[in-house]
């Protein structure tokens, strides 16, 4: 089920009458609710798949009661390897099972030896990586001991499936979400109209923003070798916008959607473009992601706080990771790579940190260092967004050796319909609206809060992309 | 609580007004502005009588030059081709032409691979939705999975159709840009040759269309002398064939599927003339029908 359809229109007020009105008075219910529901969601899409979340519920279960119940150090590890053996497996078949073979296949023929191997047909269950890293923090965090298990099944199943971040997050820690299922929820009445501005504000950034650019992103990359430097330049910055609004807007929607249930997901975008370096970048996009391997992947491998070479293998790892965990393609993992590279001489400098705060804090406008500063990272995140976008690495090369030596800057027409710059008028208009809102986790406060509503919500009638359905991309990760 | 039901019902009950507002203006806009496209020019059209109509898909809106043919006859001319019309989009036109009392001395309308096809093309019924107080138009989309939305809520139709009859073309129509194609004469030429071929054509052919049967009605009630034909493909398309077998089913079709075939220039695509082909092909058409209509 989509945030952004009729079904879910539907779902969500049954459900929130059902859990507030109904069963209001019995915790427990609640929580039972919540995980039919979530289920249900899931199940829209394809019920048979619910197998596979309920195996990793029950595996990860069993296996942290037991860490919970063993002393001994070997047996704690072998518990964990089942849990990591088990959950990565599953991934690893569901989505990279094709991608090992394909490249085994082709990295024989390089050497002239030509093997034929049978691929599958393997249909990628949605949120498989969402979820699957969530049960692994579980399990990591109570093998490190920094979580007690939950005794509760449901609320762990619950925690597992909680619909609102099921299927591309936020990727929540055990931490932070388990122990909200056991607390008495009441209803909040400001915590839930935050929720309310989050769900519009995130539906104006995928209907508005990221389906609008999307129309134009498909005709330039579809057609590239046609077309000229400003084209693809303007294709580049859509695309960045696109993949923007997209998640962002689904993170929002699924925080906003959690908050009238009572209960609080993590922050997974702050404005990650008014970045001023590629460091602060990575804190403020995808937050959930980046803590995540930060926290289970770099500090355990040591982090910062070992030798230079070691802190360089440590990035690449993780950014390499990190590129891998978005699709088995050779295009995310360069991604990944590429961001590595702009990261690392950050860290040599130990300039990594320098912009902990947000920019212009205490200012209307930036300065002009701050502006070149965050127009500079956003250049080199847009660049890389070539190769995330790109069907294959050489299509992202092609792409980019067009963009530079093509230097023809007259503005074209698209096959498509529409004139493309109408679309730059419109971005303008979110960036700024983010710029002067970039304190706050959406635009709807201040005086002119019902202004901004009906604002907004005539952009979403108006100017919002309903006949070309677009799926939100982080559904395919 | 309550107070929380009340804040959504606020957000609902603003979101029905501005719908129910919008989509008023909306369609009194395109009602009462000047039309940018053929559907809309025909629904505001009335009591107008043409000498000679074409219809037919972008094979008949980028091959016949109106213009050319009202130098070389003295007849007023119009071109109804419209990219991607199926002989239902056609049949509607007519529909409604009549109903405004548009009236036509001689039509020609193009069959090909629409033969095959029948229903309205998705371009054609947004642009219809704008209109759907005329009866024609609601008769046909009361046929549509989504009539009930169209009926009921007020601007669903134009969140439905917003590439073609969204903010933008509203927009546009409200400060009378100018349309992307000519509609005076409907005539819109390709620049360029090449023999590039997008799509197939069908494997198999129906023997009769219910709407093209229809349309022969419609003309004889209207006393229209009624042409068929069919436009030039160049050699390389698939079943090729099977339009010039279209001649079994429809004896007096003018067949011209192959008359360019030697002449590689005058092509745009497979399917469609460049601009200097179009003129030729206005030539011989004009010629035809003329010594047909006489």
């Amino acid at each position: 089920m989509f945030f952004n359809s009729i079904a879910f229109l539907i779902f969500l007020p049954t459900v929130f009458f059902l859990y507030w009105f109904l069963l209001k008075k019995s915790l427990k219910l609640q929580n039972i609710l919540l995980l039919i529901a979530s289920y249900f969601f899931y199940g829209w899409w394809d019920y048979r798949f619910l197998l596979l979340i309920a195996l990793s519920t029950v595996i990860d279960y069993a296996i942290g009661l037991k860490l919970r119940d063993e002393t001994v150090d070997k047996k704690r590890k072998y518990l964990l390897a089942v849990s990591l053996v088990f959950n990565l497996g599953m991934l690893g078949f569901f989505k990279y099972y094709n991608f090992f073979v394909e490249s085994w296949i082709d990295s024989w023929s390089l050497l002239g030896v030509e093997m034929h191997a049978s691929t599958m047909q393997i249909v990628l269950p949605v949120g498989i990586s969402f979820y699957t890293f969530q049960t692994l923090s579980y399990t990591i965090d109570i093998y490190r001991k920094k979580l007690t298990p939950t005794t509760n099944v449901v609320n762990f199943a619950t925690f597992v499936a909680f619909f609102p971040q099921l299927v591309a997050g936020p990727i929540e820690r055990a931490t932070n979400l388990l122990p909200q299922f056991s607390i008495k929820r009441t209803f909040n009445l400001e915590h839930a109209k935050s929720g309310i501005h989050l769900i519009i504000w995130g539906l104006f950034k995928k209907i508005v923003i990221a389906d609008n650019c999307a129309t134009y992103v498909n005709t330039i990359f579809d057609n590239y070798q046609e077309l000229n430097t400003l084209t693809l330049v303007i294709g580049v910055v859509y695309f960045a916008f696109q993949i923007y609004g997209d998640f962002s807007g689904y993170s929002d929607i699924a925080i906003g959607t959690a908050r009238l249930f009572g209960f609080e997901l993590m922050q997974n975008f702050n404005y990650p473009y008014f970045s001023r370096d590629v460091g602060e970048f990575w804190r403020r996009w995808h937050i959930s992601l980046s803590t995540w391997f930060r926290d289970y992947l770099y500090i355990p491998m040591g982090g910062s706080r070992t030798i230079k070479s070691k802190q360089i293998r440590n990035v690449f790892i993780v950014f390499l990771v990190s590129g891998f965990w978005h699709g088995a393609n050779w295009t995310f993992i360069i991604w990944g790579a590429l961001h590595a590279l702009f990261f690392i001489p950050l860290l040599l400098r130990k300039k990594n940190r320098k912009n902990l705060n947000q920019v212009s804090e205490h200012s209307i406008l930036p300065s002009f260092r701050e502006l070149l500063e965050m127009l500079s990272t956003f250049a080199l995140v847009a660049l890389a967004w070539v190769f995330f976008r790109a069907n294959n690495i050489l299509e992202a090369c092609n792409y980019i050796k067009r963009l530079i030596t093509n230097l023809n800057f007259n503005i074209e027409y698209l096959s498509i319909e529409n004139y493309s710059l109408e679309m730059l008028l419109l971005i303008t208009i979110f960036i700024g609206i983010e710029w002067f809102h970039k304190q706050n986790e959406h635009p709807f406060s201040g005086s002119y809060k019902w202004f901004k509503i009906i604002g907004i919500l005539l952009m979403i009638l108006t100017l919002g992309v309903y006949s070309n359905h677009q799926e939100f991309i982080y559904f395919q990760f | 609580m309550k107070q929380f039901l009340l804040y959504i019902l606020k957000i609902i009950v603003a979101l029905i007004l501005m719908m129910y507002t919008f989509d008023r203006i909306y369609s009194t806009t395109f009602k009462n502005k000047n039309p940018r496209n053929k559907v809309h020019k025909i629904l505001q059209l009335e009591n107008k009588h043409y000498d000679m109509a074409f219809l037919g898909s972008s094979r008949t809106e980028c091959h016949v030059d109106c213009e050319l043919i009202e130098e070389i006859t003295g007849k007023s001319c119009i071109n109804l081709g419209m990219s991607g019309a199926s002989l239902g989009d056609m049949l509607i036109l007519l529909s409604l032409a009549e109903t405004n009392n548009i009236t036509f001395e001689s039509l020609a309308i193009q069959i090909d691979y629409n033969f095959y096809n029948t229903g309205l093309s998705n371009t054609f019924k947004a642009n219809l939705v704008p209109f759907i107080q005329n009866p024609i138009v609601k008769k046909e989309l009361n046929k549509d999975n989504d009539n009930f939305y169209y009926n009921n809520i007020p601007f669903y139709r134009y969140m439905k159709y917003d590439k073609i009859v969204g903010f933008r073309e509203f927009f546009a129509t409200l400060f009378n840009k100018k349309p992307r194609s000519e509609i005076k004469f409907g005539f819109n030429p390709k620049k360029g040759q090449g023999l590039a071929i997008h799509g197939k054509l069908p494997d198999s052919f129906v023997h009769t269309n219910r709407e093209l049967e229809a349309i022969k009605e419609l003309a004889e009630r209207n006393e229209t002398k009624l042409h068929l034909f069919t436009a030039p493909y160049c050699q390389n398309i698939n079943n090729r064939i099977k339009l010039l077998e279209l001649k079994n089913d429809i004896p007096t079709i003018l067949s011209y599927v192959n008359v360019f075939d030697n002449k590689e220039g005058y092509f745009f695509d497979c399917a469609h003339l460049n601009h200097e082909g179009a003129r030729e092909f206005t030539k011989i058409l004009i010629k035809d029908i003329s010594k047909l209509s006489e």
